[in-house]
């Protein structure tokens, strides 16, 4: 899993209750290197999903409610980060759509190595589009938080209706309404 | 939160910063080599690809430049138009055959839009050419060989290439090419080709063309005429199916057919049915028509009609064959002829021996002299006469084995010296020293050859020398061309008479015929025989002074396989003996065992009969082939076996062969026996070649026991020879015993035992026989053991009883008796003690082997 996800998950937490819940979290994940992350570096999934546990544990919330808090967040950090990859779309679905096609391909070109969840998108008529996530991480949550920041940023009232094709998540289709 | 704790916390958050600054610095170190790697590589790249463009580049210029060097090199007017009908290239030839006064080079880049209409006055039809051009150029499609006359007379030929890359049109190419020569080959060519044909349409040959199949082509007006069918009625037909009238030729135009399709012209003679059924005969010339690039295609077929011809050739050949049965009947009669005639020459020869035995007056003398003398030339005659007509129906073949020269010529020397004697001459031969080794020939021919020049020189010359002597000419490998001359001092040959001395009854003049008498068939047997040896004979002579025969014989060193066969008994092949029952009737036991020895050698069967009665009884249980009679014997004669014999009608060997041995040549004995019913005599004693002489003249080879023969290799008869070669004391008639024995030492041994066992005591008797002066008695016994005694080689003592015997019979009170007996007495006690060593020194011989 790539660097950014832990450094921009960790951000997420600090700026939401301070450094002091971050260097907690850290300690009670006992993750290696004492939780020191760079953006380009590459590290265990399994180490995220012990510093996800460490915040639910202590924030006493749920993994699903962080994660889409976390692709929110995410969002925000491309927005920041990497407007071209979002103000080149004019809507929601123009910009889900492209997510597999163009801007996986772009952050590929970036890291390589990146292990990326794959979409699958059919627009079912003009305001339905179905999105289906496939990914052995198992963080289709992550992808509703970003779902809906696009539709936040495009300013777009959405539904989105959330399906497991697969008992343990690895497949999940999203059934997305204007 | 306390202060401290805050300080642990933030010192907690600058450990992480700096711990992932670190991570990001290695990662970038790590990713910056990466890139540097990458980057040399693509460096690598980009050299390699600049180095591949250089060289496409460089090849594309390289077969440009080949393209270019190839049109300009071209033997034909190239223009090369881009598709806005620019010039790309042209060559030297173009402008040369257009006579454009520019280099071509500087012709690149011209417009050509206007060219067709600025040179259509080169052109024969100016406009016709403007409009074929625009077409052309309308069509854009491939046009190659079109042939355009030039106003100046020359002939151009054209192409028109498009060039397209797929569908795209860029341009076209143009190739002109001056074929006014080749026109003017082909010309010659067509009327040349014009002129044959009207040649071969008007000779009487009819030619017809058939391919591979042998189905006809093309059919000429004159081959039409000929089998009078029409073209149409033969093309496309199988020639041998419509024209051969049967089975036998198609096979050999088959054959033909298959030589042909190699290649290979022939000649060859068939009869072709024409259409009215008509026979007619043609030679055919059948030669292969071959494509340039070497396939043979077909054959053309030139026939002659030879009916007419044949029809000659024909009744020709049938009148060669009436002619030539005709003389072979002649010959066969001839044969037969003199074979009859000497039956009674013979007996006319013996009654006239035994006339002289009568009371004969002086003239009754005389005219029985004139008989005898008659009677001897007739049988010459015959016997030449047989062998001239056996040379001339080709009879007489050449038998090449292996012989020795100067053995052959020691041994004629020797029988001619004996002749001489009487006269003073001397004999000598002589044998270059470059052929004494063995050779191969025909050394029967030779011996015949030589006894018939030498008894000529003989006949012709009374005092002086005669000398045969053979020279090596030449030698190439183991062929050697030797020269033989006899020449003699005697009373040689008129010039006039040497060119005819050679032919048939041509003898020098009616004196010599008088005072030599011969048949005149000597010589002419002789040039037959010389020729058919492969050899030439010319004669020189001088009147009074000589005469000298020469004549060339080629004779071949024998392998050495051959020499070991050199065998003086294998002379005559006896291979008619193998299988057949001989009857030997003998009682002498040393003739007895010299006859079985001889049969052995040969693979004959033979049984033996001590006396007649014996034989009788054998006839009755057996069947032989052959009998061999001894007239004088106990208990039954030979004659009165032999008229028992001929009487047993029912028997199978009633009328078999019988052949006497008699102690003397034509006497008394000799017609009593013939009288008797006996078919020939033979003098004891003889050689084993006179014996197998008679043998093979009354035993023909029968198909069947030749191919018997092959079947079972022979195994000839092993004769050991003694590590040192043996020789006969030369006190004794060693010649006689050569010729008796070869080299069959052991065979000599045997019969010099028995002649000890038997008739050495009966000898050793004879001097009480003289002591007793009982002549006649000793004219009986010496008549008795004569033919032993030669068989020992004690020819002299056999000679001298011979000659007392002779005197008692003319004049049984001739005083000279006793002094010839005496003188046989003294032979005997001289020689016979000869035998005794002999007989020790061949037993240590044979012993020693």
């Amino acid at each position: 899993m790539k660097g950014i996800v832990f450094t921009e998950f960790l951000e997420m937490v600090e700026a939401k209750y301070g450094y002091a819940s971050v260097d907690r979290i850290i300690q009670r994940s006992n993750v290696p290197n004492d939780g020191a992350y760079t953006a380009i570096g590459t590290y265990s999934s399994h180490e995220m999903h012990q510093l996800l546990q460490s915040l639910c544990a202590e924030k006493n919330s749920t993994a699903d409610e962080v994660l889409t808090e976390f692709g929110k967040h995410l969002f925000r950090v491309f927005l920041k980060n990497y407007p071209q990859l979002i103000t080149a779309s004019e809507n929601s679905f123009h910009l889900l759509e492209s997510v597999e096609g163009n801007i996986h391909v772009d952050v590929l070109k970036l890291y390589p190595d990146a292990e990326l969840p794959r979409f699958h998108t059919t627009r079912i008529d003009e305001t339905t589009l179905e999105m289906i996530y496939e990914s052995d991480r198992r963080m289709s949550r992550l992808a509703l938080g970003l779902i809906l920041a696009t539709a936040e940023h495009f300013q777009e009232q959405i539904r989105v209706e959330t399906e497991l094709l697969e008992p343990t998540g690895k497949s999940v289709r999203f059934l997305i309404r204007k | 939160m306390s202060i401290t704790e805050e300080v642990e916390l933030l010192r907690r958050r600058i450990e992480r910063e700096i711990n992932a600054r670190k991570q990001a610095e290695k990662l970038l170190e790590v990713k910056s080599l990466e890139l540097y790697r990458t980057n040399e590589e693509l460096k690598h790249l980009n050299a390699s690809l600049e180095s591949s463009i250089r060289e496409r580049t460089d090849s594309l210029l390289l077969s440009e430049m080949q393209y270019r060097s190839l049109i300009q090199n071209l033997h034909s007017g190239v223009l090369l138009e881009n598709e806005h009908r620019k010039i790309v290239l042209t060559n030297q030839i173009f402008c040369d055959l257009f006579k454009i006064p520019v280099s071509p080079e500087l012709l690149i880049g011209a417009d050509c839009s206007q060219s067709a209409e600025q040179s259509k006055n080169e052109f024969a039809e100016p406009e016709a050419f403007v409009r074929r051009v625009s077409t052309l150029l309308d069509d854009k499609k491939l046009c190659i060989g079109e042939e355009l006359k030039m106003a100046d007379g020359r002939i151009l030929e054209r192409d028109y290439i498009p060039i397209m890359a797929g569908e795209r049109y860029l341009g076209h190419l143009w190739r002109y090419e001056d074929i006014t020569e080749q026109r003017k080959v082909q010309d010659i060519i067509r009327y040349s080709e014009e002129k044959y044909r009207g040649i071969i349409e008007n000779m009487e040959l009819g030619l017809i063309e058939v391919d591979n199949n042998d189905i006809i082509q093309k059919v000429y007006p004159r081959f039409s005429k000929l089998v009078g069918y029409t073209p149409e009625e033969l093309v496309g037909k199988k020639a041998k199916d419509v024209l051969l009238p049967d089975e036998s030729f198609r096979r050999i135009v088959e054959e033909q057919n298959r030589h042909r399709l190699s290649g290979e012209p022939g000649v060859y003679e068939v009869p072709l049915r024409r259409k009215d059924g008509q026979i007619i005969w043609v030679i055919i010339s059948g030669a292969p028509i071959i494509e340039p690039s070497g396939k043979v295609t077909g054959s053309i077929g030139i026939h002659l009609d030879i009916s007419d011809r044949k029809r000659t050739q024909e009744a020709l050949e049938e009148a060669r064959r009436i002619a030539e049965e005709a003389r072979k009947a002649e010959k066969r009669f001839l044969a037969n002829m003199s074979h009859e005639i000497r039956t009674p020459i013979n007996g006319i020869i013996g009654m006239t021996h035994l006339l002289y035995d009568t009371e004969l007056t002086g003239l009754q003398r005389e005219y029985l002299d004139a008989v005898s003398h008659s009677a001897d030339l007739l049988l010459a005659l015959v016997s030449d006469v047989l062998d001239i007509s056996k040379i001339e129906a080709g009879e007489m073949q050449l038998t090449e084995r292996p012989f020795n020269l100067p053995d052959l010529l020691n041994e004629l020397t020797k029988t001619f010296r004996l002749r001489l004697r009487d006269k003073p001459i001397r004999l000598e031969s002589f044998v270059d020293t470059r052929i004494q080794r063995t050779v191969m020939g025909d050394p029967t021919m030779l011996r015949q050859i030589l006894m018939n020049l030498i008894g000529n020189a003989a006949k012709f010359t009374e005092k002086g020398l005669i000398r045969v002597q053979v020279t090596l000419l030449d030698q190439l490998g183991d062929f050697l061309m030797t020269e033989v001359s006899v020449s003699d001092t005697g009373i040689g040959i008129a010039p006039q008479h040497l060119e005819t001395i050679f032919e048939s009854f041509k003898q020098a003049d009616r004196d010599v015929k008088d005072k030599y008498g011969g048949t005149g068939l000597g010589l002419a047997i002789v040039k037959q025989l010389v020729n058919l040896h492969g050899g030439e004979i010319a004669v020189e002579s001088t009147l009074n002074e000589g005469a000298t025969f020469t004549f060339t014989l080629p004779l071949k060193i024998a392998a050495d396989d051959d020499i070991s066969i050199v065998d003086e008994h294998g002379k005559i092949d006896s291979a008619c003996l193998e299988s057949k029952k001989i009857l030997i009737v003998e009682d002498n036991p040393l003739n007895k065992k010299y006859v079985e020895g001889l049969l052995r050698k040969w693979k004959a069967e033979y049984d033996v009969a001590d006396n007649g009665l014996e034989a009788i009884r054998l006839v009755e249980q057996h069947t032989y082939d052959l009998v061999l009679m001894d007239l004088m014997m106990p208990v039954m004669n030979g004659f009165e076996t032999t008229v028992r014999l001929r009487s047993m009608k029912a028997n199978p060997n009633a009328a078999i062969p019988v052949i006497a041995l008699t102690a003397t040549a034509f006497a008394k004995e000799q017609s009593e026996a013939i009288a008797s019913g006996m078919n020939d005599c033979l003098s004891k004693p003889f050689t084993p070649d006179q014996l197998l002489q008679l043998l093979q003249r009354y035993l023909p080879a029968q198909e069947a026991s030749l191919s018997q023969t092959e079947a079972m290799p022979e195994t000839p008869e092993v004769v050991p020879e003694p590590a040192e070669p043996y020789t006969y004391s030369s006190e004794l008639d060693v010649a006689q015993l050569e010729q008796f024995y070869g080299h069959d030492y052991a065979y000599a041994h045997m019969m010099f035992s028995l002649f000890m066992e038997t008739t050495f005591p009966e000898v050793e008797k004879l001097g009480e026989v003289i002591a007793a002066q009982d002549w006649k008695q000793l004219a009986a016994l010496s008549h008795q053991f004569r033919p032993s005694l030669v068989m020992v080689g004690l020819t002299e003592v056999a000679n001298a009883g011979k000659q007392f015997e002779l005197l008692l019979k003319a004049s049984p009170e001739a005083a000279e008796l006793p002094e010839l007996a005496a003188a046989l007495g003294r032979v005997i006690t001289i020689k016979l003690p000869l035998i005794k060593e002999e007989f020790t020194r061949l037993g240590k011989a044979v012993e020693s082997v």
